[in-house]
């Protein structure tokens, strides 16, 4: 029934588990050094309050949650995930695509019975399933060291935190994949992703600094910040439909085109 | 069309490329004519072989077919189906092998056939036949496979469901000899035994000579014949060797050029001539009647030949 899903899910193992790892592995370097660099990474946390810090590596809306063991997680997981995820949401969906019309392995495929429009939605599917590991792997990694530790957390914060980062992966993995079925090739694919989505993460990032305020949440890297999800007491309803709106647009219009176009390489 | 017409391709065009024309001037891009006007059809069970030299917009017609891209103007169907109204029922019933293959390289041979044949499924008979056929290892992954192991993984993906059409685009190109030999031999028995059609390119003409039924040939994207193997090397072109008695009584070579059969006339040697003739040799004996003919051969030209008086 989903075979090119359950085939690509068991082949692309290695590809999806590693960043993930990579994530927990992170969380857990933090809680092993927080006994004794606590002061230190409180005061690279109050640091990051800084306007210019929060123009390089986005502002994640920590505010809100003091000086503590949590922020630090956040800042230093939250951190490294999204700038993993802003290479995974342009690589990852490109690739599931224009890596086939590079071997051009795509013609052989496409001769099968199969509507082109469900190959790319299951192996979309394999992008959107190994992505969720990122959310479970970070909640629980967090919540493990934080009880191990006797530290304080916030369970409903981490796990909306974590399930908003999983919907902004599908929003700009359905950008990524709209631009790959427009161009197929990698290089362009990968340029013009990579140019729309850094652009957006610029422009939340940077958005403050440039007097950008206003646009700024025409960019998805604006949404589910921490400092909204305490205030809301959960992902605010306005930006999950905003973010999932806009990540379905693209993908159906992605598997649209994708079942029109020519494959012409 | 006709009844048992599997594919039925009418005055197909396909276009590379577009234009900005404005007030009659070309302002921007270009344009590259892949196939104009090709007609065609091939029955129930027949071997077509389309023939041309490279560029000749064999892939672009085969592609086209099969609605990877997309026509200017004409109309394709395939048993009968539209082919883009209908491109899934289609598939259900037909074997492709891409030129340019490319298969998924960390998948073992066994893996992909197994993941193909999850959408149409094989059949196992002829699978087993097939596996002793090629003697390729389909334990091995397909990136430690040379290129002429994966087109055999390729052929075999093709064939182990046993469809009714095969489009094989030089399904033979990079086999070895003995590969070859075993893969006419199959593709033979499917379209005898099992009624399956099967179309496919080829640059060798030895190849579509041996075992194709029926043959087209493609220039510059224009289809300019398509003729029955057997017709073609009779109609087209004959070779003729003559020998005369003696040097005292010759016809000159005007004499012979002057037949509008003739196409061209080289001395051999004092006493013989060799021909190419064109269509009727009624004339030709004629003409030889009139002086002491020792010895006269004619034979068929291969399809090398009739293909080269096309391209020359």
């Amino acid at each position: 029934m989903v075979y090119i899903y359950s085939k690509n899910l068991k082949k692309s193992y290695l590809m999806g588990l590693i960043p993930p790892i990579f994530v927990a592995g992170f969380v857990i370097t933090i809680a092993m050094g927080w006994p004794s660099l606590q002061d230190l990474i409180l005061d690279r946390l109050a640091e990051m309050d800084n306007p210019i810090y929060k123009a390089i590596i986005g502002d994640m809306g920590l505010e809100g949650l003091g000086l503590n063991f949590q922020a630090a997680l956040f800042m230093y997981a939250g951190g490294t995930m999204n700038l993993i995820g802003l290479f995974v949401s342009i690589f990852v969906p490109v690739k599931l695509l224009s890596s086939e019309a590079d071997e051009k392995s795509l013609d052989i495929v496409l001769s099968y019975p199969i509507p082109r429009w469900r190959y790319l939605l299951e192996k979309f599917g394999v992008y959107l399933t190994y992505n969720l590991l990122f959310p479970f792997f970070m909640a629980s990694s967090m919540i493990g060291t934080a009880v191990i530790l006797g530290e304080t957390y916030d369970v409903v914060l981490i796990i909306n935190y974590a399930f908003g980062y999983w919907l902004l992966l599908f929003g700009l993995g359905s950008i990524a994949l709209f631009c790959a079925t427009i161009f197929l090739d990698s290089n362009r694919s990968l340029a013009a992703a990579g140019a729309v989505i850094i652009a957006s993460y610029l422009l939340d990032s940077m958005g403050g600094l440039l007097g950008l305020i206003d646009l700024q949440f025409l960019s998805l890297f604006h949404y589910f910040k921490i400092d909204g999800i305490l205030e809301a007491g959960m992902l605010p309803l306005g930006e999950v439909v905003t973010v999932i709106a806009v990540g379905f647009g693209f993908l159906v219009s992605a598997l649209y085109l994708f079942d029109k176009r020519e494959i012409s390489y | 069309m006709s009844t048992d017409s599997i594919l039925q391709v009418s005055n197909l065009t396909k276009i590379y490329g577009r234009e900005l024309v404005l007030g009659g001037r070309k302002l921007l891009g270009d344009q590259v004519i892949g196939a104009q006007d090709v007609s065609f059809s091939v029955v129930k069970g027949e071997i077509f072989g389309f023939l041309g030299p490279n560029g000749a917009g064999k892939t672009t017609t085969m592609r086209s077919i099969l609605d990877y891209l997309k026509i200017k103007s004409g109309k394709v169907t395939i048993f009968g189906l539209d082919h883009r109204k209908d491109r899934i029922e289609i598939r259900k019933n037909i074997g492709y092998m891409p030129g340019d293959m490319a298969l998924f390289k960390n998948f073992t041979g066994e893996e992909l056939i197994d993941y193909f044949s999850k959408f149409r499924p094989m059949n196992k008979e002829f699978f087993t036949e097939l596996k002793k056929n090629f003697r390729v290892n389909l334990r091995k992954k397909i990136k430690t496979l040379s290129t002429g192991n994966r087109r055999q993984v390729g052929l075999i993906a093709a064939l182990a469901s046993k469809p009714d059409f095969l489009i094989l685009d030089e399904p033979t190109a990079g086999l070895d000899p003995l590969m070859t030999a075993n893969f006419h031999r199959i593709i033979k028995k499917l379209s005898r035994e099992e009624k399956i059609t099967i179309f496919l390119s080829s640059h060798d003409l030895a190849e579509v000579q041996q075992i194709c039924d029926r043959v087209g040939i493609i220039k510059e994207g224009k289809m300019i014949l398509v003729e029955n193997v057997e017709d073609l090397k009779t109609k087209f072109l004959q070779k003729c060797i003559v020998q005369f008695e003696d040097t005292s009584s010759l016809p000159t070579i005007d004499e012979f050029k002057a037949i509008s059969s003739v196409i061209s006339v080289d001395k051999i040697n004092e006493h013989s001539f060799s021909l190419k003739i064109q269509e009727d040799v009624k004339d030709l004996l004629k003409l030889l009647t009139k002086y002491p003919v020792k010895r006269l051969r004619l034979e068929d030209a291969t399809l090398e030949e009739i293909f080269l008086q096309f391209y020359a």
